[in-house]
C-alpha cells in the first residue's frame, strides 16, 4: 500500500509531485479536467485523477493558509532571512505580482543581485518566478514567518 | 495546525481482476475515495465514488458490451462490502 502524507511534504514537494501529473499528461490539470470524461475514464486514468485533483487542493489550500515550512539541514545550514531579502519580501507583501526589475527598483539594488535572491527565496518556497527572458514576474507565496527553534 | 492529511493507494489482485482505489484522509475523517474493481482481459470496470458531504454514487463502463444485470449487480454489492473491509482496514 502506498501512501503520501500531504502535510509532511512542503510546497515545493507538492509541487513536484503535481510535477509527474502535468509530464505524464502533457498538460495542466485544467487542461486534462477540460478533456476527462468520468463515465469513460480507464480506471488508471480515472485513479490519477482523484490523486491530482487533491494535490492540487492541498497546493491551494498551502497558499491560502499562507504557511510554508521549510528545511533547514544542520550539516549545511542556509541563512534564507538576510535582511535584503527580507526586504524584497517586505516590498512583494505591497506588491505582487511584481517584475524582478521593478523589485530592483523598489529595493534599490541591480538586478542581478535580486534575481540571485528571488530564486533562492523561490528555492525555499517563499515566491513563485514565472515568466522568460527580460520580463520575470515574481509572487508571493507567504503571507507570515514564523520561526520555530 | 495543518490537519493530517494523506492520500492512500491500494491494489489488489481480487478473483479475475484487481481492486485499485484512492482514499484521502484528513486527520481520522475520509474526505474521498474512488475504488475500481476492473477486470482488464474483459476491459470492464465498475468504479464506486465518494466525496464527504456529497451522495455517493458507482459508474459502471457504459460502451462495455458487460454482463447481465444481475451480474453488475453481484459487482457493486460486492465492491461496497469490499470497501466497507477497507474502510475498517484503514482505521486500524
Amino acid at each position: 500500500m502506498e501512501e503520501i502524507r500531504l502535510d509532511r511534504l512542503s510546497l515545493g514537494e507538492l509541487e513536484r509531485e503535481i510535477e509527474k501529473y502535468q509530464r505524464k499528461y502533457g498538460m495542466s490539470f485544467d487542461e486534462f479536467m477540460k478533456s476527462y470524461d468520468d463515465d469513460e475514464a480507464k480506471p488508471d486514468t480515472a485513479l490519477d485523477q482523484i490523486v491530482w485533483e487533491t494535490l492540487e487542493e492541498a497546493k491551494a489550500a498551502r497558499i491560502r493558509s499562507g504557511r510554508i515550512d521549510v528545511k533547514v539541514s544542520e550539516e549545511r545550514p542556509v541563512v534564507v532571512f538576510t535582511p535584503k531579502r527580507v526586504e524584497i519580501l517586505r516590498a512583494l507583501s505591497k506588491k505582487s505580482p511584481a517584475t524582478v526589475r521593478e523589485l530592483a527598483k523598489l529595493t534599490g539594488r541591480p538586478e542581478k543581485a535580486v534575481y540571485n535572491d528571488v530564486r533562492l527565496l523561490q528555492a525555499h518556497g517563499f515566491v513563485k518566478l514565472e515568466g522568460g527572458r527580460g520580463r520575470k514576474t515574481v509572487s508571493l507565496l507567504v503571507r507570515e514567518v514564523l520561526i520555530r527553534i | 495546525m495543518r490537519l493530517a492529511a494523506r492520500i492512500q493507494r491500494v491494489d489488489e489482485p481480487y478473483e479475475s481482476g484487481r481492486i485499485s482505489g484512492v482514499i484521502v484522509w484528513s486527520d481520522s475523517s475520509m474526505t474521498k475515495y474512488r475504488v475500481i474493481y476492473s477486470e482488464r482481459v474483459k476491459d470492464e470496470w465498475i468504479r464506486f465514488d465518494h466525496k464527504s458531504g456529497e451522495p455517493s454514487h458507482a459508474h459502471l463502463r457504459t460502451r462495455t458490451p458487460l454482463r447481465s444485470f444481475e451480474a453488475m449487480k453481484r459487482d457493486l454489492e460486492f465492491l461496497v462490502s469490499k470497501l466497507q473491509e477497507l474502510r475498517i482496514y484503514f482505521r486500524r
